[in-house]
């Protein structure tokens, strides 16, 4: 087996705010290999878009962040790296698509020229050269007459247009690694299955390995092979999205799947909302952080954080009842 | 104390506070915590620099062309300055939030007509226009507290108005309107509290404005005159011996721009935590 | 007003700007007649009360009020303002030899105040909380707590009693500029600092500055390109704004200060002197002057905000 692209080892990234330490994530560790596809899901605090953003060091100007832990991408320690180093990783090896396309690109400039530099930065190409490459790259992601919208500014275009706009930004140095955040959270529905299918096949095309952060597992399901699960700035379960979606082994994933209505299910059927608010964790926690909400919760699951167990075909789950659970092969109702 | 004022305080904004408090104090008291009397001359004592003795004993900030202690003037200064200033201020607050208000309230051509006025008045070149005045009508105090509120007047309409577009449609004011309350009362007790906080910030900063624009009339001689004293004329007065009395013109400008300055700190530190408790 | 057409706009903004030079002339008109005798002030001391009479009715001062105005407002039109009573010359002509000096010396000081401002004030907003962004900020501050013509004093005694480097008034050679240009212009620029770092702060923030960071573009690309776009029309308008604060009465105090022959200085002579129409002459064409630049600075606002929004 190749070495793998994305190697992070126990990531832990925290906030120093005014009400103390926040730790967006507390000990994420998984893998992706070359042209792979994994999908974060959680809700909003659950931490799968801080830890994308660990990556490339992407915090705000005012943000007081430690992080630790390795990042090994192509071998290389990203945490390691210089800001001047890294931003030759930015954008040439690693992109990301971000969630909301309006407000994602900058209202004053013509979006082709959003897409050139990039190329006139990272690849060194002249003027007319990278808009000639911009133009193309707008014609790969289906935007109709490249030539004649170059010049147009983001206003001009519809959501879905901005999105595959900013996901032609991203490409556009052809990187080895897509970060897509929410991507299709800001758009209609209808435009949503659109943006997927075109990230689906740029990933075919230019050999991208993918992550796909989303609170939708449906939006994972159609994209990646893996899903990875988050709560509380941990993964609670990881596998393939098969195992995942019709073997989940660990409560919050199947509370989850259970939140997802099914057009065969019985009509009446209500819904169960996970009870309680997903609380962000200041300062040191112990136990399982979805204990607080899990209704197999005992005494073990307060106090002691519990192990990751192995199922083998690279499930685990990290859940004390995963074992009992496994033996009972739980499916969705 | 309240967790806004604890937020509020920290150790440098008590400097400010401080500093202020002091300055209210040589205001209210007059030549109190004056080492001499301002008035008294002693030629043989003339343009002394700071630091330095005469045989009525030591001049902390030095003297005058008569032999005037400098620190006794610039606190005997406080009083008109200050009192100036706030009046001047109060005025134009009045003016300005009354107006405001009014605009913001009943809309339409009210609104434009105060709006039309507030913009030609910014417009104009009101320091002239204030030279104008007060050398026609004279330079008085009461002429010139006449025409600062001119100055800012403006400032608060258009905060007010703001303020009031956006109240008036809020809920609380929809219920005391539907409760049958006039419209003054509802400007009154609905409207006007929820505003106030800005207001004084607001307030803060104008004060530190009519105090520099009192200063820079009195420096042109058009302000108010002697006897009578304010920090503006005494940096007037130290103007003619500055090549050999420095002291005389800058230290009491020193003493203006810490008070405008402390106001200015203030109402950042009230702005940021009120803004963000509202 | 941005949904007009252009013409529309700038006979609207022309008129506007008519409007208020007219309030400006019966403002002064109304100061200027009706408030105090001008017969009586233009007379010698010892005049007699018929010397001074005749006086009046050579000045057409016992007609009606709205004669009065009128026969005002249409010398004023046909550019006669009178004759200075303390130069016999005419007063308009007094006024517009002083216009020069005056207008150097802003133009001067808001060069220098809208590029000092505008690179720091991007270069704070870029880094928030850091030494450089602390401390300039506190110095912005006191920059606009003192007051002006004390900044210029406290010049004079550094560089031209102190240090002996450059002279202490008048327009004797372009170093008379220096000082004269650099108080302005540190006020000035304190407050397009404030206005700049605040707009480049506010940008910073949003979501498109963190996609360009995400594409690795360097920090000084981010700022020159992405960030300048959208700051442009703040840093227009303010630097047109302090123009019009400069017109409007703080550079006369200054060259007041620096003896700068410039309109502030023939102002506070003319006041001296009881000199009604150059006094009345130079706030109409001051008023002029900022009327004016306000007109620009909006007309500059919407261009640059309708290209912003070209749809």
């Amino acid at each position: 087996m190749s070495s793998p692209l994305l190697e992070i080892k126990n990531l832990c990234t925290q906030f120093h705010t005014a009400n103390g330490i926040l730790r967006a994530v507390d000990g994420v560790s998984f893998v992706l290999h070359d042209r792979a596809a994994i999908g974060v899901v959680g809700e909003s605090g659950s931490g799968k878009s801080v830890t994308a953003l660990s990556l490339l060091r992407l915090f705000g100007p005012l943000d007081k962040v430690s992080i630790s832990g390795e990042i090994l991408f192509d071998g290389v320690d990203l945490l390691k790296l210089s800001e001047a180093e890294l931003r030759h990783v930015r954008g040439r090896q690693i992109a990301v698509v971000f969630q909301d396309p309006l407000t994602s690109l900058n209202p004053v400039m013509p979006v082709g020229e959003q897409i050139a530099e990039t190329l006139r930065f990272h690849r060194g190409l002249k003027k007319p050269a990278a808009r000639a490459r911009a133009q193309a790259l707008m014609e790969l992601v289906g935007l109709a007459e490249p030539a004649r919208r170059y010049d147009d500014l983001p206003e001009q275009f519809s959501g879905g247009m901005r999105q595959r706009i900013m996901i032609a930004i991203a490409i556009a140095c052809e990187p080895k690694l897509l970060i897509a955040d929410e991507p299709t959270t800001a758009l209609d529905v209808t435009v949503q299955s659109q943006v997927l299918m075109l990230l689906n096949r740029l990933r075919q095309e230019l050999g991208m390995a993918l992550i796909m952060i989303s609170h939708d597992l449906g939006v994972i399901a159609a994209t990646c092979d893996f899903a990875q699960v988050m709560y509380g700035g941990r993964v609670v379960e990881r596998g393939h999205i098969q195992d995942i979606l019709t073997r989940p082994n660990h409560p919050y994933t199947a509370a989850l799947l259970r939140l997802v209505p099914r057009i065969d299910g019985p009509v009446n059927r209500r819904f169960a909302p996970i009870p309680g608010q997903p609380a962000p964790i200041f300062g040191a926690a112990r136990g399982c952080r979805f204990s607080a909400r899990c209704e197999f919760a005992d005494q073990r699951c307060h106090t002691d954080d519990p192990p990751a167990h192995d199922f083998g075909n690279h499930h685990v789950s990290a859940c004390w009842l995963a074992q009992e659970r496994f033996a009972a092969t739980a499916t969705i109702e | 104390m309240t967790p806004l004022l604890q937020r509020f305080l920290s150790w440098g904004l008590l400097i400010w506070v401080g500093y202020l408090l002091m300055i209210t104090l040589f205001a209210l008291t007059g030549n109190e915590f004056a080492p001499y009397d301002p008035t008294r001359q002693q030629v043989v004592a003339r343009l002394l620099p700071p630091f330095s003795s005469s045989s009525r004993g030591f001049h902390w900030l030095g003297t005058d062309q008569l032999g005037r202690d400098l620190l006794s003037n610039m606190i005997a200064g406080a009083r008109l300055t200050l009192f100036i200033g706030l009046i001047s201020n109060a005025v134009g607050m009045a003016i300005g939030v009354a107006l405001g208000m009014i605009a913001g309230y009943y809309g339409g051509a009210v609104d434009r007509l105060v709006m039309r006025l507030s913009e030609a008045q910014t417009a104009m070149p009101m320091f002239l226009v204030a030279i104008f005045f007060l050398t026609v009508l004279g330079p008085t105090v009461l002429n010139v507290v006449i025409i600062l509120p001119s100055l800012v007047w403006p400032a608060f309409a258009r905060l007010v108005r703001a303020e009031t577009l956006r109240l008036r449609s809020a809920l609380f004011v929809e219920a005391a309107v539907a409760t049958g309350a006039t419209d003054w009362s509802v400007l009154w007790s609905s409207i006007l509290p929820n505003m106030a906080p800005r207001i004084m910030v607001l307030a803060v900063i104008e004060l530190g404005h009519v105090m520099l624009a009192e200063a820079g009339l009195s420096f042109l001689g058009i302000g108010v005159q002697p006897p009578a004293t304010t920090w503006g004329l005494l940096i007037a007065r130290g103007r003619a011996y500055l090549a050999v009395a420095w002291w005389l013109a800058i230290l009491p400008g020193i003493m203006l721009g810490l008070t405008v300055l402390a106001l200015n700190m203030l109402s950042r530190r009230f702005a940021a935590t009120s803004g963000s408790a509202a | 007003m941005n949904h007009l057409s252009l013409p529309s706009f700038l006979l609207a903004r022309l008129r506007d700007g008519l409007v208020v030079l007219f309030l400006v002339t019966v403002v002064i008109f109304v100061l200027g007649h009706m408030l105090g005798d001008p017969a009586a002030l233009m007379s010698p001391v010892d005049a007699s009360e018929q010397e001074i009479a005749h006086l009046r009715h050579q000045l057409g001062l016992d007609r009606s009020f709205a004669e009065q105005f009128a026969s005002y407002f249409g010398s004023l039109v046909r550019g006669d303002f009178g004759q200075s009573l303390w130069q016999d010359r005419p007063a308009l002509t007094v006024v517009l030899e002083a216009l020069p000096a005056t207008v150097l010396l802003t133009l001067v000081a808001l060069v220098f105040a809208g590029l000092g401002g505008s690179l720091l004030g991007i270069l704070a907003g870029a880094r928030p909380e850091s030494a450089l962004d602390r401390a300039a900020n506190f110095l912005s501050i006191t920059a606009l707590s003192v007051p002006n013509f004390w900044l210029g004093l406290l010049l004079i005694v550094i560089f031209a009693v102190k240090l002996r480097m450059l002279p202490t008034s008048g327009f004797s050679s372009w170093q008379s500029l220096i000082m004269p240009a650099s108080a302005l212009a540190i006020i000035h620029g304190a407050r397009v600092f404030q206005l700049v770092r605040s707009a480049t702060f506010e940008e910073m923030a949003k979501p498109y500055a963190l996609v360009a960071r995400s594409k690795g573009l360097p920090e000084r690309l981010i700022l020159g390109k992405h960030i300048l776009r959208n700051t442009a029309v703040t840093m227009l308008t303010t630097v047109g704004w302090e123009y019009v604060r400069m017109m409007g009465g703080a550079a006369f105090a200054i060259e007041v200060v620096f003896a700068w022959p410039g309109i502030g200085q023939l102002m506070i002579h003319a006041a001296s002197r009881q000199d009604f129409p150059v006094l009345q002459a130079a706030v109409i064409i001051a008023g002029a002057f900022v009327i004016v630049t306000n007109g620009i600075v909006d007309l500059l606002y919407r261009t640059l905000d309708m290209r912003v929004r070209a749809a």
